[in-house]
C-alpha cells in the first residue's frame, strides 16, 4: 500500500476533459462526492469572513473544510469542503461571490452550481460562565454539534505513536481547542446551540481512553440529556464491556457509532496500529452487533472511510453494517493536513460514486431509515439520505421514498419527546 | 537568508526577542545563513519564521515554526501551517519540542529546517518532535 502521489494541476485539468464521460451538471450528491475528492479553491471575490461559520479542525481533521449548503429538490445536502489540503488548492472547483450570491464553479466544465453558506451562529464569538471560548469546546459541523470530549487520543502517546495514520486528532488539542471539556461548558455551549441554531443532535466523540472511553463520557450524556435536552450520539473507542452501554441508554444515548474504517483487515492493521494492537476488530464488531440490537433500526451507525482500502471491501462494509440494521457512515478518505497521509492522492470521483450508489441500495434493501431524524445534516460525510439522488428510478425507489416519508411523520413526535431535558436516576460512575 | 531583515518591524522584533533566548537566536543565525529563503514574522508571541520557498508540487511553502517560552526553564518549538482561508482562525499543528535546556545543538536546528523547507514533509520529521503536543499555543 505505498502512497500514491498526488495527480499534477495539468494531470487533473487534462482528466477533466472527459470527466465523468457526461456534459451535464452533477445532481447535488453528485457534487458533493466530486467537492469531497477534489476540494475547492475560495475565489478572492468571496466575503467569508461576514457570510461563514470559522474554519476549525476538530475530531480527526475532517471539519477543517468550509461548510456550504447545495440546494436541491429532494434535499439541501451539507458538505464540509476541503479547502486547506494541497490537493484543495489544485482544484478544478472555485467558491465565487457574485451579486451577493455564492455559487462553486466547474472551471473546466464552465458549470455554476449555486450554494449556501451557513452563517457563523452568534455564540461561537461567546464564552461560558467559565470564561472558555464556546468555538473551543463544540461547533457545529452541519447542523448537530460536534464536542470532542477530552484529552486528546491515548493511541498518539505511545511510542512509537500507534495513531490511525489518517488522523489528526492528535495534533489539535491544546492548539484548536480546549483539551479537557468541562461539563458545566458543554452544558452551556450544547444549550446556547439548542436554542439559537435549532440543534436537535449532541455527538460526543473521543479518542482512546485506556479503555474507560465510555466511562469519560457518561457524565456528559447524563448532562446534556438531563439539563439541556437534545439527541445524544457516542462514538467513543469500543468496549467488551457491553453493560456499559446499557448505563448509557439508561443515561441518555440515543445513539452510539464505531468508527472501524475499514473491513480489510491487512488495511485495519497496517493503518490503525492503535486499534489493531489495543483494540481489534471484533471488538468494534461486538459492540456494533450489541447496540444495534439494543437500539433498534437505524439507531447505530459503523463508521467507515472509503478511497483507501478496495472498493469491494467498502461495499462488504456496507452490506455488513445495514445487515444489522445500522447505518452507514462512510467518509470519503481526506488527506488531512499534518496526518502521515497527508502525501496520499484524494480518492477517485468514480469509485466514490460506486460505493454511494451501493449504500442507497443496501440501505433500502435493508429499510434503514434514512433522513427520519429531524434536523440532522451531517456536513462531514455523504450521507445515507444524500445518496437518493444516485437511486435509480424504478417502483423500489419510490415505494422507499415513501415508506420512509412516512415514517418521518410517525417518529415526529417521539422525537420531540426525546428532546426534552429527563429526569435521570442512573448514576454516571460507571466504574468505582 | 532572512528575506525582511531590513525591514525596521523585523530589525525590532529580532532585538527585541532574540535578546532572552538563546533557542532563537541560534535558529535566527542558522536562517541567516541558509540558503534557502525564511522571513520573520512580525506578529504574535515568540519569534516566528517561515519557509518562503516553493516547494516540488509548485505550491508555496506554508511551513512556520514559532519558538517561545511559555514558563520560565521551558521553551517551546513549535511547527505548523496558518489556514489559507483569510479568515480563519485555525492553525495546523505538526508538533513541537519542548526544551528544557536553553542550549540546543547545531544539528538539531538544522534538522528543524529541513523540516521548515520540505514543507513539514513527514519524511522530514525531526528526532526529537512530539506530534502529540498538548500545550496551548498563543497567537
Amino acid at each position: 500500500m505505498p502512497p500514491t502521489t498526488p495527480a499534477t494541476p495539468s494531470e487533473q485539468l487534462s482528466s477533466g476533459t472527459t470527466y465523468h464521460g457526461i456534459t451535464h451538471p452533477l445532481n447535488p450528491c453528485e457534487l458533493e462526492i466530486d467537492l469531497f475528492c477534489k476540494g475547492m479553491r475560495v475565489d478572492p471575490s468571496c466575503a467569508l469572513e461576514q457570510d461563514a461559520r470559522f474554519i476549525s479542525r476538530t475530531r480527526a481533521g475532517l471539519g477543517s473544510g468550509l461548510e456550504i449548503v447545495i440546494p436541491g429538490p429532494i434535499k439541501d445536502v451539507w458538505v464540509n469542503v476541503p479547502v486547506e489540503e494541497d490537493f484543495a488548492q489544485q482544484s478544478r472547483y472555485r467558491l465565487v461571490l457574485e451579486s451577493g450570491a455564492y455559487s462553486v464553479r466547474d472551471d473546466c466544465k464552465g458549470f455554476r452550481y449555486p450554494v449556501r453558506i451557513p452563517p457563523e451562529p452568534a455564540w461561537y464569538t461567546r464564552t461560558t460562565s467559565r470564561g472558555t471560548p464556546m468555538h473551543k469546546v463544540g461547533v457545529l459541523q452541519g447542523t448537530y454539534l460536534g464536542i470532542y470530549i477530552s484529552n486528546s487520543c491515548g493511541f498518539w502517546y505511545h511510542s512509537p505513536a500507534l495513531n490511525c495514520r489518517f488522523c489528526a486528532t492528535g495534533l489539535n488539542v491544546g492548539v484548536n481547542e480546549v483539551a479537557i471539556k468541562d461539563v458545566g461548558d458543554v452544558v452551556e455551549v450544547a444549550r446556547a446551540a439548542k436554542e439559537e441554531s435549532g440543534v436537535t443532535f449532541v455527538h460526543f466523540n473521543s479518542g482512546f481512553q485506556t479503555d474507560r472511553d465510555l466511562d469519560v463520557a457518561a457524565p456528559y450524556v447524563k448532562a446534556v440529556k438531563s439539563r439541556v435536552g437534545a439527541l445524544v450520539g457516542l462514538q467513543l473507542i469500543p468496549s467488551l464491556d457491553l453493560w456499559k452501554y446499557d448505563r448509557l441508554i439508561d443515561l441518555g444515548a440515543d445513539h452510539f457509532s464505531f468508527c472501524y474504517e475499514f473491513q480489510n483487515p491487512e488495511f485495519f492493521a497496517k493503518l490503525l496500529p492503535g486499534k489493531e494492537k489495543l483494540v481489534g476488530q471484533k471488538t468494534f464488531f461486538r459492540a456494533l452487533e450489541y447496540t444495534a440490537r439494543k437500539l433498534g433500526k437505524g439507531a447505530c451507525s459503523g463508521e467507515i472511510i472509503a478511497g483507501v482500502e478496495p472498493v469491494e471491501d467498502t461495499i462488504k462494509a456496507i452490506d455488513y453494517i445495514t445487515g444489522l440494521g445500522a447505518f452507514p457512515t462512510v467518509c470519503i478518505f481526506r488527506p488531512t493536513i499534518g496526518a502521515d497521509m497527508e502525501h496520499w492522492a484524494s480518492p477517485r470521483y468514480e469509485d466514490m460514486l460506486v460505493v454511494f450508489r451501493h449504500l442507497y441500495e443496501a440501505c433500502r434493501k435493508n429499510r434503514i431509515p434514512i433522513d427520519v431524524t429531524p434536523n440532522i445534516e451531517v456536513s462531514l460525510i455523504v450521507q445515507p439520505g444524500d445518496t437518493r439522488y444516485l437511486a435509480p428510478r424504478n417502483w423500489r425507489t419510490r415505494w422507499y421514498g415513501t415508506q420512509m416519508g412516512l415514517a418521518r411523520q410517525i417518529a415526529r413526535p417521539y422525537f420531540w419527546w426525546k428532546r426534552r431535558p429527563k429526569s435521570i436516576t442512573a448514576s454516571e460512575v460507571l466504574s468505582p | 537568508m532572512i528575506l525582511n531583515k531590513p525591514e525596521p518591524p523585523t530589525e525590532e522584533r529580532l532585538r527585541a526577542e532574540l535578546e532572552g533566548s538563546p533557542v532563537a537566536r541560534a535558529v535566527c543565525a542558522a536562517v541567516e545563513t541558509a540558503v534557502e529563503p525564511f522571513e520573520i514574522t512580525t506578529e504574535g508571541v515568540g519569534i516566528e519564521i517561515r519557509g518562503s520557498s516553493f516547494l516540488p508540487n509548485g505550491l508555496p511553502n506554508r511551513a512556520r515554526i514559532k519558538i517561545f517560552s511559555p514558563t520560565p526553564g521551558h521553551t517551546l518549538v513549535f511547527f505548523y501551517k496558518k489556514s489559507l482561508v483569510p479568515y480563519s482562525r485555525d492553525r495546523y499543528s505538526y508538533g513541537g519540542i519542548d526544551l528544557r535546556t536553553t542550549e540546543v545543538a547545531q544539528a538539531e536546528v538544522s534538522e528543524w529546517l529541513a523540516f521548515i523547507n520540505s514543507g513539514l514533509h513527514p519524511d522530514k520529521r525531526p528526532t526529537n518532535l512530539r506530534r502529540a503536543f498538548p500545550f496551548e499555543i498563543p497567537e
